[in-house]
């Protein structure tokens, strides 16, 4: 792991020890032995109020490369996740994730959660990453609200 | 999906007028020079084997490969050959284009040296219409894609606009995005900073968070951060070929910019491989030289004659300033007679037995502009290539832009029952077949690899010739042309470029010609014969 990649990855967890936003967690998680895996984090990103999201917290593992920040971390929600721009794989397909669109290294964990709090409830209907999600959404609203609130039951608080 | 598709404009067209870099390249010779006794030879075969069968992989067996008869001295060939010696060379060499035939091929070879020169002179010739620094355009051109009337016809439209979207220039309104809270930085509202490095005692950098005595860099933006940190971003970033932003916002970092901070000529590598990028979306009209370590790019104008090449199964054969030889279509080394199909299926066939190939048959898809195999892990029909940037469906494989919105059906695909073929053939006859033709196919490597070293021990006689002889350099190239026609056909000349005795060399200097032309004839003759059999359609390759 390169040096700045730990120092910042280090950084970016005080900060957020410091202060992050309501209802959200993030942490590093554990490697075998016991020690903490700074490259690897668990994530908690709450449904917003007053959306068909509310109810759920959604979990996220965030992959950070060796090459970070000058390469943006990966993030995933669970695999099969219900949203048009969730891959199968769980990949979630945001601009401000995309090294070739909007990344910049100035970008923090705190934005990243926040912006895929947002994407949440404002899916992108000209990007998607899954079939099912995306044609229920610009085809039967109804029937993707349903499953949307079916899912926030599954991660409820 | 905002990036366009790239009409290719070829850059260097109209402002080279160095006449070195034009070649006109003619690679058919005229055929009716050519002794008719081989095409006899197959034609008889052809007549006697009746009706081939479609089915198999190269339906030339019952000739082709038997050598002997292609070897010269055939008995009842004697004839030919002594009345074809007897011909006055010239007549023999001269490469002219028979009637019906392929047009010449007009093509330039260039460095990207030679494309970034003339990339600069167009800035040149530029720099009065936009009235901005020459820099300034550089971007504009890169974002582009060196596509000019595409950028001028914008830049008339909302020039202010652009200048903001490329990062030229920043927003005059207020609007900040959500990625940029001032909040966060509330030292930088408003202040317009001046560009460059400056020296900070304990700054804080937010990229690496450290808190030290340091060598600043920003833009106008006002986004500083540590020098550390810039240069390792613009490392990172330098191979990509991207116009480089700000690491916090859209402005862009110009070439003198990234010099400041790198502290050496570090813009050259962007552009390098700026135009790397630039070949590779448009590489129907710019090709690299296959060979190794070979830094020549083929730039072809007008591509409109390859369909003609392919129709008549010749080969649109190029050639490098470092005298490499390949075919513009396909990019492998030249292959007469063999068109690029009959060549894309016998490399492919050659290399089946791999795993990995078997996998990314499996598994991946070419991109139907630049052929790079494309493995699909997820996500919709939209593809874009990653190296052309092509727009394509997967499914039809057909250009984006008529599917709009069905990202996930495509209504332009129809199913291709010819393709199910059934595998009835017999395995172990075909095995059969393919292990004689590839052993015949490793002779000939093995025996080109030869040629190749002849050549080299040739080349080192010239130059002995040149210096005890005291002949001069034009005098001796009677050699040096006969060594490039070795590199097909040698046994015959070979032999005489034994002769070890300079003098004896130089006496028989009418033997070599004749020799040569002859090795040369009986090539045109295979690669005329070969053609011929693609061209009527009796050996095609199946896969």
């Amino acid at each position: 792991m390169s040096s700045l990649c730990l120092q910042r990855l280090q950084e970016e967890r005080k900060k957020w020890r410091k202060d992050h936003p309501f209802g959200f967690f993030a942490k590093p998680t554990k490697k075998a032995d016991g020690t903490m895996n700074l490259q690897k984090w668990q994530a908690g990103i709450p449904g917003k109020e007053g959306t068909i999201w509310h109810e759920g917290v959604y979990p996220l593992t965030i992959e950070y490369p060796d090459e970070y920040p000058s390469k943006p971390p990966k993030v995933k929600l669970p695999a099969g996740f219900y949203h048009p721009n969730v891959y199968p794989s769980g990949t979630i397909c945001l601009s401000i994730l995309n090294e070739e669109q909007d990344w910049r290294p100035a970008i923090t964990l705190k934005q990243i959660c926040l912006g895929i709090q947002d994407l949440l409830d404002t899916p992108n209907p000209n990007s998607p990453a899954q079939e099912p999600a995306w044609r229920a959404f610009s085809k039967n609203k109804a029937e993707y609200e349903r499953k949307v609130a079916l899912q926030a039951k599954q991660y409820a608080k | 999906m905002t990036q366009m598709k790239s009409k290719t404009t070829p850059i260097t067209s109209d402002y080279i007028d160095d006449p070195n870099y034009e070649k006109v390249h003619n690679p058919i010779f005229d055929s009716e020079n050519i002794s008719s006794f081989t095409l006899t030879e197959i034609t008889d075969h052809k007549t006697d084997s009746g009706v081939l069968s479609q089915d198999s992989e190269f339906e030339i067996e019952d000739f082709a490969y038997s050598d002997d008869e292609f070897v010269y001295d055939d008995e009842e060939n004697n004839e030919t050959y002594d009345s074809m010696l007897s011909q006055p060379i010239k007549q023999i060499t001269k490469k002219e284009m028979s009637e019906g035939s392929v047009p010449n091929l007009n093509y330039e070879v260039l460095t990207t040296q030679n494309i970034f020169k003339n990339m600069l002179s167009r800035l040149d010739h530029l720099q009065p219409v936009f009235n901005i620094p020459r820099e300034d355009i550089l971007l504009l051109m890169q974002h582009y894609d060196w596509n000019e009337e595409r950028l001028l016809e914008n830049w008339t439209e909302r020039m202010d606009e652009l200048l903001v979207e490329i990062g030229v220039s920043q927003k005059t309104s207020a609007v900040a995005t959500s990625l940029e809270k001032k909040a966060e930085n509330p030292d930088i509202s408003g202040v317009k900073t001046k560009r460059g490095i400056a020296f900070k005692q304990s700054f804080e950098c937010i990229i690496c968070c450290e808190d030290k005595d340091t060598q600043t860099f920003s833009l106008e933006c006002g986004h500083e951060y540590c020098i550390d940190c810039y240069r390792h971003y613009i490392e990172n970033k330098l191979h990509n070929g991207n116009v480089i932003t700000c690491m916090d916002c859209s402005l862009a970092l110009k070439n003198i910019d990234i010099d400041t901070v790198m502290g050496h000529d570090s813009s050259k590598k962007l552009m390098a491989s700026s135009i790397k990028s630039f070949i590779q979306k448009h590489n129907k009209n710019y090709k690299w030289c296959p060979y190794a370590d070979c830094k020549c790019i083929i730039h072809l104008k007008d591509t409109s004659s390859l369909a003609e090449y392919t129709r008549l199964h010749f080969s649109p054969f190029v050639k490098c300033d470092a005298e490499h030889r390949f075919c513009f279509n396909c990019g492998f080394e030249t292959h007469a007679p063999a068109d690029c199909n009959v060549t894309n299926a016998w490399v492919k066939k050659a290399k089946k037995e791999s795993e990995n190939l078997n996998w990314v048959m499996s598994h991946t898809k070419e991109c139907p502009k630049c052929g790079v195999n494309i493995e699909k892990d997820g996500g919709c029909n939209h593809m874009k290539c990653s190296s052309c940037k092509y727009e394509f469906c997967w499914i039809c494989e057909g250009d984006w832009a008529p599917h709009g919105k069905s990202f996930y059906q495509c209504t332009l695909y129809t199913n291709d029952e010819k393709s199910k073929k059934k595998e009835s053939e017999d395995l172990s006859k075909i095995m059969k077949k393919y292990t004689f033709y590839y052993r015949v196919f490793n002779e000939h490597e093995i025996s080109a690899k030869l040629d190749w070293k002849l050549g080299q021990t040739i080349g080192s006689k010239v130059r002995a010739l040149q210096e005890k002889m005291d002949v001069s350099w034009i005098e001796g190239q009677f050699l040096t042309d006969s060594i490039k026609i070795l590199n097909e056909a040698v046994e015959d000349l070979s032999e005489l470029l034994q002769i070890k005795d300079p003098e004896q060399i130089m006496k028989n200097k009418l033997e070599f010609y004749n020799k040569s032309g002859y090795v040369e004839n009986r090539m045109y003759a295979l690669m005329e014969c070969g053609r011929d059999l693609l061209c009527k359609g009796i050996c095609k390759p199946t896969d």
